[in-house]
């Protein structure tokens, strides 16, 4: 015999015991993870000492305003050009080859090298000795290689 | 030119075409795009990803401009011919993509790594990808219309909305709700709600059909947005200055891609998609549900899903929240004196184990009964029948097809021999003619009565609809009738009988494949036409209409529910129909077949595995020696012989002091049942009773020990639907709380009573039920992977039966049926009872409603159950929609505000039976009268008395019902409106105008 009823008794753990539970979980998964949480403290204190913390404390605190405040910085003509220019840098590296690169750069720093050597000596050199050193294989080398780099960069003005 | 000259030769010999310069085959019909994707060949065709919809209807696009012989055209709407040459890589066909492209990026801005929709499968994206989109070749242009966020469950952003028509397509012309249209008249045109108005207020049953199929994320979820991306929840103040800056800087589209590619990935981490299958009806939708946690983020269809493509409804796409809700029972509670409290597994299974032994020992095994439930897996309900037969010895045990569906199932069994859908959903879809007596897919089946729609829109489907209300197949139907209440078993018989003396049966059919024929063309003697219209109230002529409608179709699929299950006559309504169909010769073959349509997601599967008083698993006797003895010797016990009670019995059982426990999963049986007065006081006569759910039930409130069960989304399993389809689910998320599935909870209690089972998995009784049962005999969890599924009979190798009687019915001879049957006058309580109560159920809500109640965009749309009063008796009673009015019944009464429609005629009365109020209870009205054969309740035959407490009121339904709205039929999305627009130039002509050389196109010879 058995009358509908709806009165649920439910023990409802008090917020201190919830808290107790709460806290052994956290402790367990501490203890689980000890050297890895160790480590981790120990960076953080660093972070701390140098002020790095409490600067991006800051910053998640204030983020909706910075991001706005960033927004507006940003969302400007010269920005745009800058971003642009730093895409167009970004794509002009990714079609060099790098060993090209490596090799002209080799020779950028030779000649920077030598030439800052050379400063010293506070010599000039006349027209004729400019002529003569045209002859000199290393100088034409150069002056080759960039008589190439006029013609390809011409081509690639041409094509838009 | 010889060369290719003999090749076209061979090619159409051959039925071949030439792609990029290689041959390949075709198959007739096809187009362009559906060979080329056949042959994984990729063209772009943002318009035609979703086949279900239909291949080259829409044409809105225009990304899947290819060259064929020479000239540009689109590939989704030219058919492939034998001979043809088709370029899908070339110059210009490369620029006609990309201008097509270009046209949709107007109206589309690409800020994916931000965007909700960018998981991977966004059109958008994709197609923009794939024809290496760099820049913006037309500026955006931003609509100047406000995002409509009126709707609770999904948001129409018109700014990013690409003008592809696919949702129209499919609200016109796939869930056919007509609501959607993109009016191409205005200068920047829009997809438009109704006659254009807010989405909330139109006449949008929020299938979400349009939702699922938006190639972007101009339609989205509510649910998904902020949700599904890493930085989606950004600010809006932040965010546009954002999509600015991205825009001025205009890095080009393949770094924005790149870079929005990797959150996707990412996304992957986070997002977990599940398949699932819908518990809302016996349809057995599936598809998979989208979680973060345990945040639901939206369910997605999947053209794969067998049952229902890319389709849902409201329920299935949005109904889910209930699985998170606060009141979920999360642990088991024991009666103690007037309260319940918290007790552990182990003390309310121990408790279970004492009381229920004491009572078998003191009053024996017959003394306790089982209520299995037909919402849960059909590893569940073999699981409990198990139960019941081999640890407690009875077979008392039922489920709740005993309130709906077994006089349909027992109709088939006496003609056909099978209790099941005789085909699929497919056969609906392609029958000549759809008769559906007493149900109302539209509300109830609500996918399934979409393909009917559809055939009936676009196919030239036949519609013939017999009900009492004008529900909206009804609506739609080429002939509506609506007979006297309870009298569809004389018109079957006399347009059974007209067909006949007509001699427009099907006399090769009956004498090949139809036993007793002239014992039936007998028995008819009496229906004849007058007889017909004296009892049902048709005219001769109309009845004569409807022979002739059946006459002429070369196929008939009959389609039934509760209207014609709920009655003295259940079964015999159903006998009759079946006979219909094999007087007229439709059975065995595609589109033809008796359909009774499933009402819970597992009607079908839970009387398939055996929770049934007369049947084991797949329908084999229990009295049956031979078959019992196999059972006793799988499971090692003794089993009992004679069937058990059933639903109906067990409550009569109780009231008599033979059944003193119960132990009921997943049964509303409080509220649901009929005559719940009764049945409660029965409840209160119980020693013991066990109360399994979800949530904390009316039922529920009469037990001594309630156990918490875990919903579908909580655990592995399968369901069989209506069509006998057999589909996998899987665990979504981990059971809440304590909560268990029931499989589980089974397992423990048995175990409890030294069963010794060691199921880890649902997979492994489903090997055991099909190593038992014949008809499952290649059932098996790995053959029902994702999408796949088998509809029974399986044989052993895995082959199972989609339309069945093709070669043979069900019988030692392989001979149908004919089955006389006689017409059962319906119960009438007394003249005093001046109106016909018609109850069952409404889109929106599920049962008693535990379930979408606590959804809030549902109850937003239909907070609770009304009563549809015909617009005659409401200015007879003098009251209007809103008012309050009691019923009255011999049984009962209940009180509900009123809706004044014309959906109900004189004086019937419409009571939907959604509510968790026992007062609002249209269960308190309805007797314990039965069906002859089966016991099920006849819901259906009751009158009442209305008397009214407040003339006016406050309207049940809120204005913002779809049942408001003010549709707008049409055929598709119009694409003409949009040709004929003057700033539209057709691809082709774009590109001939660009000046691109139409000589010969780019061949290898």
């Amino acid at each position: 015999m058995a009358k509908a009823i709806k009165q649920i008794d439910r023990t409802i753990p008090t917020a201190k015991e919830k808290q107790t539970e709460e806290l052994n979980e956290l402790l367990s998964s501490i203890a689980k993870h000890k050297e890895t949480l160790t480590l981790l403290l120990d960076i953080v204190e660093e972070l701390h000492k140098v002020g790095l913390l409490d600067m991006l404390q800051g910053m998640l605190k204030t983020r909706h305003k910075l991001g706005l405040l960033a927004m507006e910085e940003l969302d400007k003509p010269v920005v745009h050009d800058l971003v642009k220019s730093g895409i167009g840098a970004f794509n002009f590296l990714t079609k060099v080859d790098p060993e090209q690169i490596s090799r002209i750069l080799n020779g950028m720093s030779e000649g920077l090298k030598h030439s800052s050597e050379q400063l010293e000596n506070d010599k000039t050199l006349g027209l004729w000795g400019m002529m003569k050193a045209t002859k000199d294989p290393e100088v034409n080398q150069s002056l080759t290689t960039f008589i190439h780099f006029l013609e390809g960069m011409g081509r690639g003005l041409k094509t838009k | 030119m010889v060369k290719n000259f003999i090749r076209q030769v061979n090619e159409m010999a051959e039925n071949k075409i030439t792609i990029n310069g290689q041959s390949y085959s075709f198959k007739d019909g096809e187009t362009i795009l559906e060979t080329v994707r056949n042959l994984e060949v990729y063209v772009p065709g943002i318009c035609s990803t979703q086949p279900d919809l239909g291949i080259g209807v829409i044409q809105t696009c225009d990304t899947c401009y290819v060259e064929v012989n020479g000239e540009m055209k689109r590939a989704c709407s030219t058919k492939s011919e034998p001979g043809m040459t088709v370029v899908t890589q070339s110059e210009i066909v490369k620029e006609a993509q990309h201008e097509a492209m270009s046209r949709i990026l107007e109206n589309h801005e690409l800020y994916c790594t931000v965007c909700d929709n960018n998981n991977g499968n966004c059109e958008v994206h994709n197609a923009a990808e794939y024809l290496e989109i760099e820049h913006q070749e037309y500026d955006f242009r931003p609509k100047p219309y406000p995002q409509d966020n009126s709707h609770p469950f999904y948001r129409y952003e018109p700014d990013q909305c690409i003008l592809c028509g696919m949702c129209v397509e499919a609200c016109q012309d796939l869930q056919v709700s007509e609501v959607l249209t993109i009016d191409w008249e205005r200068k920047i045109p829009r997809v438009i709600w109704d006659n254009d108005v807010p989405i909330d207020e139109s006449s949008c049953v929020s299938c979400g059909h349009c939702v699922s199929v938006c190639p972007c994320n101009a339609l989205m979820e509510k649910s998904m947005i902020g949700e599904a991306g890493y930085m989606t929840g950004i600010p809006n103040d932040v965010l546009e200055p954002m999509i600015n800056l991205t825009k001025e800087v205009e890095p080009g589209y393949r770094e924005i891609l790149t870079i929005s590619n990797i959150e996707a990935t990412m996304r992957e981490d986070r997002i977990k998609r599940t398949k699932t299958v819908c518990t809302y009806c016996g349809v057995g939708c599936s598809f998979e549900v989208w979680t973060k946690g345990r945040h639901i983020l939206k369910v997605q269809p999947d053209e794969k899903a067998p049952a229902n493509g890319i389709s849902t409804c409201v329920k299935g796409k949005f109904g889910w929240d209930f699985v998170n809700s606060e009141d979920r029972l999360t642990t088991p509670l024991i009666r103690k004196g007037e309260k319940f409290v918290e007790a552990s597994w182990d003390e309310a299974l121990s408790l279970m184990a004492s009381k229920m032994t004491e009572i078998k020992w003191n009053y024996g095994n017959d003394s306790i009964g089982f209520i299995a439930s037909s919402k849960c897996s059909n590893e569940e309900n073999y699981l409990f029948q198990k139960l019941a037969r081999s640890v407690f010895g009875t077979n008392n045990i039922d489920n709740c097809s005993r309130y709906c569906q077994t006089p349909a199932s027992t109709g088939l069994m006496r003609t056909v021999g099978i209790g099941g859908d005789s085909g699929t959903i497919e056969d609906i879809e392609n029958a000549e003619l759809i008769l559906v007596v007493g149900a109302n897919p539209a509300e109830s089946h609500p996918v399934l009565a979409t393909r009917v729609k559809r055939a009936n829109k676009l196919f030239n489907q036949k519609l013939l609809v017999f009900d009492l209300r004008e529900n909206e197949l009804a609506q739609r139907a080429d002939l509506y009738v609506s007979p006297k209440p309870g009298t569809d078993l004389v018109w079957l018989n006399a347009i059974a009988k007209y067909i006949i003396d007509q001699n427009w049966h099907d006399a090769d059919f009956i004498e090949q494949r139809v036993n007793h024929f002239s014992e039936f063309v007998d028995s008819l003697a009496k229906y004849t036409l007058d007889y017909a219209e004296e009892k049902t109230g048709l005219s001769k002529e109309l009845l004569i209409k409807v022979a002739t409608l059946i006459h002429e179709a070369k196929s008939m699929c009959a389609l039934w529910a509760m209207g014609v299950t709920q009655h003295i006559g259940g079964t015999d309504t159903s006998t009759a129909i079946s006979n219909l169909l094999l007087v007229t010769g439709n059975y065995g073959k595609p589109g033809t077949g008796g359909y009774p349509l499933r009402g819970h997601n597992n009607v079908q599967g839970a009387s398939d595995f055996g929770t049934m008083p007369d049947w084991l698993p797949g329908y084999e006797a229990v009295e049956d020696d031979e078959i019992r003895s196999k059972y006793e010797k799988a499971w090692g016990t003794k089993l009992p012989k004679e069937p058990g009670y059933n639903n109906h019995e067990v409550v009569e059982a109780i009231q008599e002091g033979k059944v003193k426990a119960m132990y009921l999963f997943g049964e509303e049986m409080g509220l649901v049942d009929s005559n719940i007065n009764y049945v409660h006081t029965a409840f209160e006569k119980l020693d013991f009773f066990v109360v399994q759910d979800v949530f904390f039930s009316k039922t529920a409130q009469f037990a001594d020990v309630v156990l918490p069960a875990a919903p579908s989304l909580e655990k592995d399993g399968t369901f069989t639907n209506t069509e006998r389809r057999i589909q996998r689910f899987y665990k979504v998320f981990e059971p809440l709380g304590q909560s268990k599935p029931d499989w589980e909870i089974f397992q423990e209690f048995a175990n409890k009573l030294g069963a010794n089972w060691r199921y880890e998995h649902p997979g492994e009784i489903m090997e055991e039920a099909a190593t038992l049962s014949p008809v499952f005999a290649g059932v098996d969890y790995s053959r029902l992977e994702g999408w796949e599924s088998q509809l029974w009979p399986v044989q052993k190798d895995g082959t199972d039966t989609p339309l069945l009687y093709e070669k043979e019915f069900a019988f030692e001879d392989g001979k149908a049926k004919l089955v006389p049957v006689e017409w059962s006058p319906p119960y009438h309580p007394g003249e005093e009872y001046d109106l016909h109560l018609n109850n069952g159920r409404i889109l929106e809500h599920f049962h008693e409603g535990n379930m979408t109640y606590r959804s809030e965009g549902i109850t937003h749309k239909v907070p609770e159950p009304w009563l549809e009063v015909s617009p005659q008796l409401a200015e007879k009673r003098g009251i209007k929609t809103g008012a309050l009015v009691r019923l009255k019944s011999p049984y009962g009464e209940a009180e509900v505000r009123v809706w004044v429609t014309d959906q109900v005629k004189g004086n019937e009365l419409y009571f939907p039976m959604h509510t968790m109020v026992e007062k609002s209870a249209v269960n308190q009205l309805t007797s314990s009268y039965h069906d002859k054969v089966t016991h099920t309740p006849n819901y259906k035959e009751m009158h009442v008395k209305m008397e009214v407490i407040e003339p006016k009121g406050p309207s049940p339904i809120p204005e913002i019902n779809h049942r408001f709205g003010n549709p707008q039929p049409q055929l598709g999305v119009g694409v003409e409106k949009k040709w004929e627009r003057p700033d539209f130039t057709t691809i082709s002509e774009f590109i001939k105008r660009k000046g691109f050389d139409h000589g010969e196109s780019n061949q290898a010879n």
